[in-house]
């Protein structure tokens, strides 16, 4: 009994350490763009909206597969919106089908993917 | 049985030291260290993905009550997944092929082939989860058990991409040989980055330790 409370103290105190860091989530989404998870920021994006992206975990993929492309600088990954930036090298352009096929690598799916800003 | 010993000892200390079953396929090109202890067993496990369909992978396990060790090599094959915009479900099968070793007296022969057949299948969301997996371990005259594990958990909270993510979760745990067959284990899972690590107390206050890297 003693070790099941002690497991129920260490998810209470995980639970209310990150409860703050949640309320300030639509202040976090909104700066996504300048703060990118790994690699460097260029004006050169591609956005993704994915499919099934649903656990961090395994979302990890995602940033692995693509930084290992010379290709790409950064990656910037939005959980909550399913959403995939992914900043390209300046004057670099990655073809829709490889784009695609390197998201069904990391186990994932592809709605739409928009060059246009 | 020295050698055994120590063996034993390298898994437990490296899951103590470097802090479900996961999934078995990863990315193309992704190493995954995957450590598992609970009551039954002691396991460590690392495969390689070339495709995203299959990885092919060695583990080496320790049964506690039975006294023998396994061996193998392992083929683990995405049957099907399934992505939706709000949740993703697997479905694996897994084999392996190897050797089992044993220092039990009451075995005459101490060396012989063993294999394994599993399936599994898990379905998530960003705050539900639910596992089913089945496992026979067949060897020539030693091992012949089969085993079912069924998880359900929850996300306390929704942690953004890179924060530490919690998961309560039960487990059923059910194996055809042996007295007390059918148990039960409350589990906290917390993953952050390419680490996942897992903790969990059974109805009879065994503890679970387990923990996963992704490379």
């Amino acid at each position: 009994m003693k070790k099941l409370n002690l497991l129920l103290v260490i998810l209470f105190i995980t639970y209310n350490g990150y409860a703050h860091d949640n309320n300030d989530e639509s202040h976090e989404v909104s700066d996504s763009i300048e703060i990118l998870s790994s690699g460097v920021k260029t004006d050169n994006l591609v956005n993704v909206t994915t499919i099934g992206m649903v656990c961090d975990f395994c979302a990890q993929a995602i940033e692995k597969v693509f930084m290992k492309r010379q290709e790409v600088k950064g990656i910037k990954i939005d959980l909550n919106n399913q959403k995939v930036v992914i900043f390209l090298k300046q004057n670099i352009l990655l073809d829709d089908s490889v784009i695609r096929k390197l998201f069904e690598d990391a186990g994932y799916g592809v709605e739409t993917i928009d060059k246009s800003i | 049985m020295k050698i055994a010993i120590t063996l034993k000892f390298i898994i437990i200390l490296f899951t103590f030291t470097s802090l479900v079953q996961a999934r078995p396929v990863s990315y193309v090109g992704g190493l995954t260290l995957m450590s598992f202890n609970d009551y039954q067993s002691n396991s460590l496990l690392i495969h390689y993905t070339p495709s995203s369909k299959y990885s092919l992978g060695y583990n080496i396990e320790y049964w506690n009550d039975k006294e023998f060790w396994i061996n193998n090599l392992n083929l683990n094959y995405l049957l099907k997944r399934i992505n939706t915009k709000k949740s993703q479900a697997n479905f694996y099968f897994k084999s392996g092929l190897g050797f089992l070793y044993t220092d039990f007296k009451k075995n005459e022969k101490k060396k012989e082939y063993v294999s394994t057949l599993n399936f599994s299948a898990d379905w998530e969301t960003r705050s539900k989860f639910v596992s089913y997996s089945s496992e026979l371990i067949k060897s020539e005259n030693i091992a012949n058990i089969f085993l079912q594990k069924a998880r359900v958990g929850f996300a306390p909270y929704i942690a953004s991409y890179g924060e530490i993510h919690t998961w309560l979760m039960y487990e059923l745990n059910y194996m055809s040989s042996g007295d007390n067959n059918l148990k039960s284990a409350a589990i906290l899972r917390f993953f952050k980055s390419t680490n996942l690590f897992e903790a969990g107390i059974d109805v009879d206050k065994n503890i679970l330790l387990n923990y996963i890297k992704r490379f």
